[in-house]
């Protein structure tokens, strides 16, 4: 068989990937539910099955069309088991979920780059594809397919005319429900020929949880004529007194169906001791239904935008701003030349204009964010994987994965907070035994909680492992000469752990003793600042380790402060700074070569960006001898930082700078204030670390900057 | 050999490029300054809201160039801004006075001064000398240590 390739220049190749990866996420999400049903000892959901069985019968026509005869053999040969799984012909148990999760990151793999024959990516895609594929056929060969047990009409009280309309899929689920001691309803509503579909999708939510919508059956025409009669079949584990309880109102249940002798106890649901991990994303019940709904809603109205799309939009709206603030300024003219009149007719055009202006950007902005979910579930797959390679069982719990965030980061965020879940796993969750001696449940947890805080979405990870050892860490930081024994006894936990993201801070030999902690976080550290964002780290020795990421919500526009520094201005975002100090310079201190400032009980070293800058931008003169200091923060960094003077408060639109500056650290992009002027924008985060343990940059004199004084 | 240039002129000495590399020439104005770039980057700014990094040509090609320096006061001023592709990125190079475009023709062969230097060839009894922009980038992203996808 040919391997699967697909031509770059081919069109379709592109719209190929994005609904690929669509479906792929929508089997992912199918999977998790179906494991976590298993893995409870409850009846899967149908619903959960079939939405499996749609994806991989629509990946196969897809992949058929573009002749990838791997993936296409692959999904054909899974959708039939699964379809016997409907049918009642089959079991499901983890060993085909275990296939389905792999199929699924096979997948996931080739959608990388299928236009590089060479990449990795593909190639282990491939292998992986084949070798499910032989596991697959190796199977299906030696076992034969399990006939019904008996026939639903003799067990069932439904009228012929229903049972003649039953799917075989559908037989089956009744089946597997009366197996599992289930009731069987019937229930009636009149319901308008307009809605049917959405009355009924919300009556299967209702259900969720403790009862199935089967199928439903036209009785008859209803009370109006836009309106049917409607009977719809539902088990449920329910007794009818409990069933009539929990139904909502507008339902009327018509008949119990079971007879008592149709029940039995045996299960059709396979369960395995062989279960490690336990994945729940979005745990919160209350919210189930509603996220459903949503992915239901945009499953039928979502439309695909190619984000490059957005940027000359987004760019006209920072040229109209531009257009806005020319005509402030003609209104502002006017007023003086006394033309009072005119000058308010502009004031009140630039309010409008500036109304319309802000829902127009926030509108695109809106287009551009996602829900951090298809993050969380391709998360799951792999800390599911990541749990059993390690032999540890692992629950990963994650609430608020319906958080949005801009889709640059969706796309970005994924192998870092993979790295630190892995790590957790690999070194920080302990062997059951080590968890046993120190009272812990046998299964450890990796929890993520998601919220939005301000302007920033806030991702923190924590698990209940071993926590860092600080004195192993202190130990390290003293053998590769980071500091002094006497520097690193002085440093508080917070301090010391900073050295976990230094690069080639870990190896493997420190991976065992610093329970692993820093292996690679370097590149985590380095991944989520390029993002805008900063990390930091807890950890309690043997109660466990949490990471907290701080992302910006949109990458696009930006609240920033302008500053002014040695003639030219430059920008701050707002989220960044905590506050604005007008110093004396009394309260600088000097200490060691550095300088601190004195503000209120808090002594913060402090950063001159005059002295800083001083290479390509001559520090001017200052009139005073007061200073102007931003108090700035990155994750739990706080800092104080010289400017000659503070500018105002803009939205701007970022904009990246090109690949020749890519390597720059101190600016994460320019924007346009208008009137051709175009300032830098800094990374609050990059500039804080100059700082770091006695960074050259901060030796530096500030006597010289009070010397040369302010901004012209 | 002959071949389409444009022509201008920086602190007082004739240059060309091959116009397949130019995308279009703009009127100058004040670069934002990147404190912690190399020399040769002036600094950035913005066409029709497109961020362009400007080199300062004269420095890249070993000529004392006054824009980098405190001296940029006094240096003669800049006009013209020539946006120059390459790869994925434009950049741009600030010039005293675009001279136009024209053919070269019978191109002279320079030996000794770079890969970047094509040839020169006489513009009205003055030499002009015909910069290769590709390499003459490669040669700046080299010595910035910058990788850029040509």
């Amino acid at each position: 068989m040919e391997e699967d390739w697909l031509p770059p220049e081919d069109p379709q190749t592109a719209s190929f990937c994005a609904e690929s990866r669509e479906i792929t996420e929508r089997l992912g999400r199918a999977l998790l539910a179906l494991e976590a049903s298993l893995q409870a000892n409850e009846r899967f959901e149908h619903a959960d099955l079939n939405e499996a069985f749609r994806s991989l019968h629509t990946q196969k026509s897809l992949a058929a069309m573009l002749g990838l005869q791997t993936m296409a053999s692959l999904a054909h040969e899974l959708e039939s088991r699964l379809d016997k799984v409907r049918l009642g012909q089959a079991v499901l148990d983890l060993v085909l979920l275990d296939q389905l999760f792999d199929t699924a990151e096979a997948w996931t793999l080739f959608l990388q780059t299928p236009w590089e024959k060479e990449n990795a990516a593909r190639i282990a895609s491939q292998e992986l594809q084949q070798r499910l594929l032989f596991s697959l056929r190796a199977v299906s060969a030696q076992v034969p397919p399990r006939r019904a047990k008996e026939g639903v009409e003799r067990t069932l009280m439904l009228p012929p005319e229903s049972l003649a309309v039953l799917t075989e899929a559908e037989e089956a689920q009744i089946r597997s429900a009366m197996a599992q001691g289930e009731e069987l309803y019937q229930l009636t509503q009149n319901l308008d020929l307009t809605s049917i579909e959405v009355t009924l999708d919300a009556l299967r939510e209702e259900l969720r949880g403790w009862g199935q919508l089967i199928t439903y059956l036209p009785l008859g025409e209803g009370a109006t004529p836009d309106s049917l009669e409607v009977a719809v079949l539902v088990s449920s584990r329910e007794s009818p007194e409990s069933f009539r309880g929990r139904l909502p109102d507008t339902w009327a249940v018509l008949d119990l169906l079971t007879p008592v002798s149709a029940r039995s106890s045996g299960s059709l649901v396979g369960s395995s001791d062989e279960a490690l991990a336990d994945f729940s994303v979005g745990t919160d019940d209350a919210r189930a239904p509603l996220a459903r709904d949503e992915l239901e809603h945009q499953a039928r109205y979502a439309v695909r935008v190619d984000l490059r799309k957005l940027e000359p939009i987004l760019s006209s709206v920072g040229e109209l701003a531009i257009v806005k603030n020319g005509l402030l300024a003609l209104g502002q003219r006017l007023q003086r030349t006394g033309d009072r009149s005119s000058s308010a007719m502009i004031r009140e055009l630039h309010r409008a204009f500036e109304r319309e202006l802000q829902r127009l950007q926030s509108g695109i902005l809106e287009v551009r964010l996602v829900t951090l979910a298809q993050v969380f579930e391709a998360l799951s797959r792999s800390v599911r994987q990541a749990a059993r390679d390690a032999n540890r069982p692992v629950q990963l719990i994650v609430t608020g994965a319906d958080t949005e965030v801009d889709k640059l980061i969706v796309d970005q965020i994924g192998e870092p907070l993979l790295h630190v879940l892995r790590n957790a796993i690999d070194h920080g969750i302990e062997e059951v035994a080590e968890r046993r001696a120190l009272g812990k449940p046998d299964e450890g947890t990796l929890a993520i909680n998601v919220y939005q805080s301000g302007g920033r979405v806030m991702i923190e990870m924590e698990d209940d492992g071993r926590g860092v050892e600080s004195e192993k860490v202190r130990a390290r930081i003293v053998r590769l000469g980071l500091a002094t024994a006497s520097e690193a006894e002085a440093l508080s936990e917070r301090e010391l752990f900073v050295f976990l993201f230094e690069p080639g801070f870990s190896t493997r030999e420190q991976a065992s003793t610093l329970s692993g902690r820093g292996v690679g976080l370097d590149v985590v550290k380095t991944r989520v600042q390029r993002l805008g964002g900063s990390i930091e780290i807890r950890s309690s020795r043997n109660i466990g380790t949490a990471f907290t990421l701080s992302l910006p919500v949109t990458l696009a526009v930006l609240r920033v402060l302008t500053i002014h520094v040695s003639g030219q201005i430059f920008c701050v975002p707002l989220a960044a700074i905590d506050e604005l100090v007008i110093a004396e310079d009394t309260q600088l201190r000097r200490e060691a070569g550095r300088m601190f400032l004195q503000h209120r009980s808090e002594v913060l070293p402090l950063l001159s960006l005059p002295t800083l800058f001083a290479a390509r931008l001559l520090p001017r003169m200052r009139r005073t001898n007061k200073l102007s200091l931003l108090i700035l923060r990155s994750g739990a960094t706080r800092a104080a930082v010289l400017v000659d003077a503070f500018g105002a408060q803009e939205e701007v639109v970022v904009k990246p700078l090109g690949p020749s500056l890519a390597h720059s650290r101190l600016f994460s992009g320019a924007a346009d204030l208008g009137q051709a002027q175009l300032v830098l924008i800094l990374d609050v985060a990059s500039l804080l670390e100059t700082n770091q343990w006695g960074a050259g940059t901060f030796d530096t004199d500030l006597r010289k900057d009070a010397s040369m004084d302010g901004p012209a | 050999m002959s071949v389409d240039v444009l022509a201008f002129e920086l602190f007082g000495v004739l240059y060309a490029c091959d116009s397949v590399n130019v995308s279009e020439v703009v009127r100058y104005k004040s670069v934002a300054v990147v404190p912690d770039a190399h020399p040769f980057v002036l600094g950035v700014t913005s066409v029709r809201g497109r961020i362009i990094t400007v080199f300062d040509l004269a420095s890249a090609l070993d000529v004392v160039s006054p824009l980098g320096s405190s001296a940029a006061m006094s240096a003669e001023p800049m006009r013209h801004l020539i946006l120059l592709r390459y790869g994925s990125e434009e950049l741009g190079v600030p010039i005293s006075r675009i001279l136009g475009v024209e053919n070269a023709e019978e191109l002279e062969l320079l030996a000794g001064v770079g890969p970047h230097v094509r040839g020169a060839y006489l513009r009205f009894g003055r030499t002009c000398i015909v910069l290769s922009p590709v390499l003459l980038f490669e040669r700046i992203m080299a010595q910035t240590g910058t990788q850029l996808t040509a």
